[in-house]
């Protein structure tokens, strides 16, 4: 594969940036002169070459950052000024994360305060290294044992960058889920319920059943200590999956609703109760097109909808939702459909030529959409018949349409 | 006569180790330095060295300096020279040829042979350079 020279130094650049992690984890285990160590900095040599003058300089800064958390380790968690903090703040709100990291070092060189070192966490974490990230929260989390923030922070960057480990550390929080903290217990919960989404049937249910009870005790703690409603409402998403795994659909549906209360802004919670109430009197339209709304880049309300607008005959909607899901990364098969329902606004807003372009286009994104072959079948025989388009169109049933949640 | 340093292993009398690798006084034919029939080309590639230490690859600057090095307490940094690190010779058969600037500073650069000459001359005119080394972490 032949790389272009912006990804040839992204790629070195992450090579470097590992190799820095690697050689920290070798040091604190003592091995930071063994040949392990020695093959990590022989594998540096020629990705170092690709570098540019600023990545470079940013190895050797968090080389130097790393190599800090090394040191001082009997240090006195400190403070830091707050107006530095404050700067610092300021200058990664503006996206200028080298100026964030340089204040921070410069109030905190010896990386002993607990709020710098969880603040270079965060910078790490919006650059993508949350490898590098779970090593400053983890540090700030060992200097202030009490902080609930910084463990749970700690457990989320590493559930991004290590799952397998995140997993080991969330089950052991949750065995103690009465006296953890419930920042802590809130992202364990989620790291273990990520987990089941990739297990078999039967392991999924036999996870989830199990979380279902710890997931309620969590949501009346959140609830009792008037915690962020963001909070509350990652819970109760969580909850609504567990009890629909479990069959129990009505608690599904009220755990959902109260999750769109604490969040009104959540794509997922609104898309979640249309998959759980479709084909029932609860179901409203509305939750779909409130994702789409939102922005949602799930690709089954913009599916659904098309389709529902050409049912419904509102055929100008169907091409409006059909340009919206055109910036979507979707699948063949809901682009496929997508193109089918507006090749039947088109057909039906008389411009044919358009129409028969898109049920084309519709076929060779998925040959075997035999929707799409019938359909354009009916427009062919329309057209020979001299009629502006079909008197009815063959479509899939909505529930189809839906995968469950 | 310029003024460079490399990171490098010490031999038991002090002076840097002799060596076909990135850590001692020598070069790997292929990797540092291009040979074509036996003959050491002389091209922008040779044996690799640097302006001060602090601008010396962190994985093979000694973590014990600090600047975010990387590199195994065992290497040192030793210098050569006392010039400008400008094009010029360093000994007989061998020369400077720095890196173009970056952001106005010159930050690396490489002593090559100064003809084409068999590897092994060019090896040898590296390590005849030996006690010219010395030890300057400072």
């Amino acid at each position: 594969m032949i790389r272009s020279p912006e990804q040839l130094t992204k790629a070195s650049f992450g090579v470097l940036v590992d190799a820095l992690v690697r050689m920290h984890l070798l040091s604190r285990v003592g091995k930071f002169e063994s040949p392990e160590a020695e093959a990590v900095r022989d594998s540096t040599e020629e990705p170092w070459d690709e570098l540019t003058i600023a990545e470079r300089r940013h190895i050797v800064e968090l080389s130097a950052d790393l190599n800090s958390l090394e040191e001082n380790l009997d240090q006195t968690a400190s403070d830091i000024p707050s107006q530095a903090l404050q700067e610092a703040y300021e200058a990664r709100q503006a996206g200028d994360w080298d100026r964030a990291l340089e204040r921070i070092r410069q109030a905190d060189p010896r990386a002993t305060s607990p709020i710098a070192l969880y603040f270079r966490g965060t910078i790490w974490a919006a650059r993508g290294l949350n490898h590098v990230a779970t090593l400053f929260f983890d540090r700030a989390a060992a200097l202030a044992p009490d902080s609930d923030n910084y463990r749970a922070a700690a457990l989320n960057a590493l559930a991004q960058s290590n799952p397998s480990d995140a997993i080991g550390q969330a089950e052991q929080i949750l065995v103690q889920a009465e006296d953890s903290g419930l920042r802590s217990l809130v992202v364990a919960l989620a790291v273990v319920f990520s987990d089941s989404i990739g297990r078999s049937p039967e392991e999924r249910s036999g996870i989830r059943k199990r979380l279902i009870p710890l997931l309620e005790k969590a949501l009346s703690r959140l609830e009792e200590k008037r915690e962020a409603p963001i909070l509350r409402a990652k819970v109760l998403m969580q909850l609504t999956a567990c009890y629909s795994s479990e069959g129990r659909i009505e608690a599904a549906i009220a755990s959902v609703s109260r999750a769109i209360q604490y969040d009104p802004e959540s794509d997922l919670a609104y898309i979640a109760r249309a998959k759980l109430t479709l084909g029932t009197s609860q179901f409203d339209l509305s939750d779909f097109e409130r994702a789409v709304e939102l922005s949602t880049t799930d690709e089954v309300p913009y599916v659904f909808l098309a389709q529902h607008y050409a049912v419904t005959k509102q055929f100008e909607d169907v091409l409006v939702i059909c340009r919206r899901a055109e910036q979507l990364n979707v699948s063949d098969t809901a682009r496929s459909m997508l193109l089918n329902s507006r090749a039947i606004a088109e057909a039906e807003l008389g411009l044919v030529s358009r129409s028969l372009r898109s049920f084309e286009e519709a076929l060779r994104k998925d040959p075997s959409n035999e929707y799409v072959g019938q359909n354009l079948k009916l427009m062919q025989d329309a057209i020979a018949r001299s009629d502006k388009s079909p008197s009815s169109w063959e479509r899939p049933t909505e529930r189809s349409l839906v995968p469950s949640l | 006569m310029p003024l460079v340093y490399r990171g490098m292993r010490r031999d038991a009398d002090g002076f840097p180790m002799l060596g076909e690798t990135a850590k001692t006084l020598g070069v790997r034919a292929g990797f540092d330095i291009d040979v074509l029939q036996g003959q050491a080309v002389v091209n922008h590639k040779g044996m690799s060295v640097n302006p001060h230490w602090r601008h010396i690859h962190p994985f093979f600057r000694p973590k014990r300096l600090g600047f975010g090095g990387q590199g195994s307490n065992d290497l040192h940094c030793f210098r050569a020279g006392e010039g400008p690190f400008a094009a010029s010779g360093l000994c007989e058969g061998l020369e400077l040829v720095p890196d173009a600037p970056e952001n106005g500073v010159i930050r690396h650069g490489v002593l090559r042979p100064s003809q084409a000459i068999p590897i092994e001359k060019y090896r040898a005119n590296i390590a005849a350079t030996r006690e010219m080394w010395q030890i300057d972490e400072a």
